[in-house]
């Protein structure tokens, strides 16, 4: 991958002197060519199926258009989270939790929609602080786990380290939003593992998770949708939810695919809108279907090379708190990615969790290609002095 | 150096677990795109190839003078797919408006989880026009043929109703589906998710076959008459029901048959199960005095007695265990055969019936084709109860030779009166004249006469005896007819009771006879359940002459030389 020069993906930044010697300072040499191939290539798919899934709307290439714009300011995004150290993060990784605690209270008191309080609606575009404070709680985890040189020995650290996580879950609880909540969760076992805590303190873990779960049905603390939501998938028959017909739908897009696919913009279920939100929570469901097998497979191959990379990175930071980084941003993408493929084949529950870099969607995108700049910020960066 | 292997170590188990996810990902794939994938392109294929079924035209049923009688008419039904109606609510709300239907139900069936779901069937064509103009996402349209019934309830119980799916389900419209029906066309379409035919994707077609028209033998001012005077005879003598039947009695052709309370086809959704009976073909009932008719036949046939014969009539008669009597107390006296029959004497008629014997009176009984289907070609006719010989008790024959202990349809009745009108030969009653085909009308060759079970000597003298019945001064005397001699006999029967022994609640009142009676043209029979005055002559015999005088005049047959009836007027 020669085209890993910086004037290859952002000419306009070379021509002037600042940002001349910015460049000249990034150890771009060491940037992992593989990560940033699959990220790019991944997002090039996602821009060419979200046109396939929406072409017969009309104006045909609104949504071409528009994922297509995001996509260039995504490679901006992506040389952001690259151009600074990621060292600087650690001061200021309080401030960042206590940012996104404040905007998880905040939100609470902006009108709920669809029973929800998930958005702070600014007019122009209405991010969640919960995206954010998924963020800050792997930033703030991998800078406490750091602290401790991932090593957390007494059961109050790793009391302390999961109250990082409890907080920010519960204020989400109280939104609610479910699926948003239990992904943080994932989020932090992951790095709590990867942290050092000991087997019998995750095996603790699990039974108290157990039991609170088994409780808040008890107790009916749980909306019906979530209980819905639970039941659908230990029981995808019952169809608790009526998203039965989705997921069928999506099954018999992916499963008429067969193996070579029905060609690119020829998906008769796709074209006709038998999948319901083709263009985002069921994008792989057109993907299956157009590019069959093959193309499914390669999908899974891009994904597969970018944990691999992910994880080396993970393993060759200079310093704990760019492994742990590396770690949380890895989980957080592969809860994304396993959630929503295995949605549309069956195999998780039907939520509204888009499939990173190829799902239509502005937001997630400049957040992801961020995540991927921190990655590629951290690999490039792993030997000692710089370059 | 430890702490960093522990580290690595633990970032190997939650790649590996990541990766296994990868991996059941994958093959959770490879199932659905491999293993099952014939199943899911078969499942994508039915969900977007549809079987459009292309309605046949239902074939015309007309009368015997080319009358509508039945036809099709184009119509819209309505469906909705489900999912792609946004706004429930008022997609509901304005399809109620427009199909004056109810709210709640429509919005019902537009939350049904499903790609498909009628919301109504057969609307009217301006109607749905109405609809479709308010361009209603979700909601689609299908042409479908409805129905008409021109006449109203004319022939109603005769033509019969379809079904929703355009299929006879009572009457000619039953029993002639496969002529009628045709055969439904296909077109195989690839739909849109909104059940939207997608054009040029048509990929096979299977012509529809139209239905044939079918000219009937019935015809509808005869039937019209039929179905007033039987209305009339209804209110006036406030009877249950009253039936009625005009045949050609020279080939078995129905050219009337009708019951009142009648029903209006057009009207599905008020359709009374007992109203739609044409009872002339479905019930039985004991016909009394009607039934001596087939004894004097018999008689005649085997020489036991001719019209001129003497008998002794005693006041009453002891058979076996019982005492016959008259149906009002008479005193012995002297009558001849034929006044035996013009006074409808039970107990000549049983002195002559033993006389001819049980086995002779059976055999006659099966030879006229009693406990026997007519073979009309109407669906739901019953045989009958006529109790087996070996069955018989010592009574048997002289309860059925006066009419009581054996059921008969009045179709049969009016066969038997046939067979002895058209000079001894058996007739096949039927309603289907000839199939209109593009070629030509093609005769379907039913009816006509049959075998010859009555000697043309013995018809011509019972009608000789049947004349006398409406004579002055006999039973029958109000079914005369001006200008023509008509020839009948009177029936009044108390009806058995339900499941038992012994009879109460009401009569059958019947008069069954034809005309003219020197070349017999036409049978007509008409039956009351449970008409005041309770008497065949009293009842069913004015509304014969009513039917049958138009009948013959509607025809326009020659009146007959001797006007016998002509002091009929009172």
């Amino acid at each position: 991958m020669a085209s890993s020069t910086p004037t290859e993906f952002s000419p306009g930044l070379v021509r002037t002197s600042p940002h001349r010697e910015l460049l000249k300072r990034l150890p771009l040499r060491n940037v992992d060519r593989l990560l940033l191939f699959s990220t790019i290539s991944l997002a090039i798919i996602g821009v060419i199926m979200v046109f396939s899934a929406t072409r017969a709307d009309t104006p045909s290439t609104y949504y071409l258009k528009r994922q297509l714009f995001f996509f260039v300011i995504a490679l901006l995004v992506l040389f952001a989270g690259m151009s600074f150290d990621y060292r600087k993060i650690i001061p200021y990784s309080k401030i960042i939790y206590a940012f996104a605690l404040f905007l998880l209270l905040i939100v609470l008191l902006f009108p709920a929609r669809g029973g929800a309080h998930r958005w702070i609606t600014l007019g122009v575009f209405d991010p969640q602080p919960a995206e954010l404070a998924k963020l800050a709680v792997i930033v703030m985890l991998a800078t406490y786990i750091s602290d401790r040189r991932m090593e957390m020995t007494s059961n109050k650290e790793f009391m302390q380290a999961l109250g990082i996580a409890l907080v920010p879950m519960f204020l989400i609880f109280l939104e609610p939003d479910l699926g948003m909540m239990i992904s943080v969760f994932a989020i932090a076992v992951g790095m709590l593992l990867v942290g050092g805590a000991k087997a019998m303190q995750m095996a603790a873990l699990g039974a108290v998770t157990l039991v609170s779960l088994v409780a808040s049905v008890q107790l009916n603390l749980l909306k019906d949708y979530q209980l819905s939501r639970l039941l659908t998938f230990i029981k995808p028959d019952m169809d608790p939810l009526h998203t039965g017909y989705n997921l069928v739908q999506s099954k018999i897009a992916i499963g008429s695919g067969q193996f070579i696919g029905k060609g690119l913009f020829r998906g008769t279920q796709t074209n006709l809108k038998f999948i319901p939100e083709h263009h985002t929570d069921f994008i792989f469901s057109v993907v299956g279907e157009e590019l069959g097998f093959i193309g499914a497979a390669i999908l899974l191959t891009l994904f597969a090379i970018l944990l691999w990379r992910a994880f080396k990175i993970a393993l060759t930071a200079k310093d704990a708190f760019g492994t742990m980084l590396a770690v949380g941003i890895v989980l957080m993408l592969f809860f994304q990615i396993l959630v929503n493929i295995g949605m549309t084949m069956g195999i998780m529950p039907v939520t509204g969790i888009t499939l990173p870099f190829v799902s239509y969607g502005g937001s997630s995108l400049l957040v992801n290609f961020f995540c991927i700049g921190l990655l590629l910020n951290i690999g490039m960066r792993r030997f000692p002095q710089g370059t | 150096m430890a702490q960093r292997e522990g580290r690595d170590r633990r970032i190997a188990l939650v790649s590996f677990l990541l990766f296994m996810g990868l991996v059941v990902v994958a093959g959770k794939l490879f199932v659905i795109q491999g293993l099952e994938a014939g199943r899911y392109r078969k499942l994508a294929e039915e969900q977007r190839d549809t079987i459009i079924t292309v309605t046949p035209r239902r074939g015309t049923v007309l009368d015997r003078e080319g009358e509508i009688i039945a036809i099709s008419e184009d119509a819209t039904t309505i469906y909705a797919t489900p999912y792609q109606v946004k706004d429930k609510p008022g997609t509901a709300l304005k399809i109620a408006t427009v199909l004056n239907s109810d709210e709640d139900e429509i919005l019902d069936r537009l939350e049904q989880p499903t790609g498909f779901v009628y919301l109504m069937r057969k609307v009217d064509k301006t109607v749905a026009q109405k609809l479709k103009e308010e361009d209603l996402e979700g909601i689609g349209y299908i042409e479908e043929s409805k129905r008409f019934y021109p006449l109203g309830s004319l022939f109603s119980q005769v033509i019969g109703v379809v079904d929703v799916d355009n299929k006879g389900s009572s009457g000619l419209e039953f029993h002639y589906e496969d002529i009628l029906g045709g055969k439904g066309g296909e077109i195989l379409l690839e739909r849109d998710a909104a059940g939207n035919p997608i054009p040029g994707s048509e990929k096979k077609r299977l012509e529809a076959v139209d239905g044939v028209d079918l000219r009937m033998t019935l015809d509808k001012d005869i039937q019209a008459r039929l179905e007033e005077s039987l209305e009339s005879g209804f209110e006036r003598y406030g009877a249950r029901a009253g039936t009625g039947i005009v045949m050609d009695c020279n080939t078995g052709a129905v050219l009337a048959m009708a019951t009142y309370p009648t029903f209006d086809p057009n009207k599905r959704e008020d359709l009374d199960p007992e109203e739609m009976r044409s009872r002339a073909v479905t019930d039985i009932y004991e016909p009394g005095s009607v039934m001596k008719v087939l004894t004097a036949a018999a008689a005649l046939e085997q020489g036991v007695v001719n019209s001129g014969t003497v008998l002794n009539v005693p006041s009453e008669l002891n058979v076996a265990d019982k005492v016959f009597k008259e149906a009002e107390p008479m005193p012995s006296r002297q009558l001849t055969f034929s006044q035996v029959i013009s006074q409808s004497s039970n107990v000549g008629t049983i002195q002559v019936a033993m006389e001819l014997g049980p086995v002779q009176l059976s055999s006659y009984q099966d030879l006229l084709g009693l406990g026997r289907p007519t073979g009309i070609d109407f669906p739901g006719e019953v045989a009958g109860l006529v109790p087996p010989y070996s069955e018989w008790s010592g009574t048997s024959a002289a309860t059925m030779s006066i009419g009581q202990g054996i059921s008969v349809t009045p179709m049969q009745i009016a066969c038997v009166v046939a067979c002895i009108a058209n000079g001894g030969r058996k007739v096949a009653p039927h309603l289907l004249q000839s199939k209109i085909e593009d070629r030509g009308s093609v005769d379907m060759g039913l009816g006509g006469l049959g075998e010859r079970v009555l000697s043309e000597a013995t018809c011509r003298e019972l009608t000789g005896i049947l004349e006398k019945v409406v004579s002055p001064g006999n039973t029958g005397v109000k079914a005369a007819v001006d200008y023509y001699r008509v020839a009948g006999k009177t029936g009044t029967a108390a009806k058995p009771l339900k499941g038992g022994r012994g009879y109460g609640g009401g009569y059958m009142a019947t008069f069954a006879g034809f005309a003219p009676a020197e070349d017999p043209r036409l049978v007509c029979l008409i039956v009351f359940d449970d008409p005041s005055p309770i008497w065949g002559g009293d009842t069913a015999a004015p509304v014969f002459s009513e039917v049958m005088g138009f009948s013959l005049q509607h025809l326009k047959i020659d009146p007959s030389f001797e006007p016998t009836s002509a002091g009929e007027e009172d």
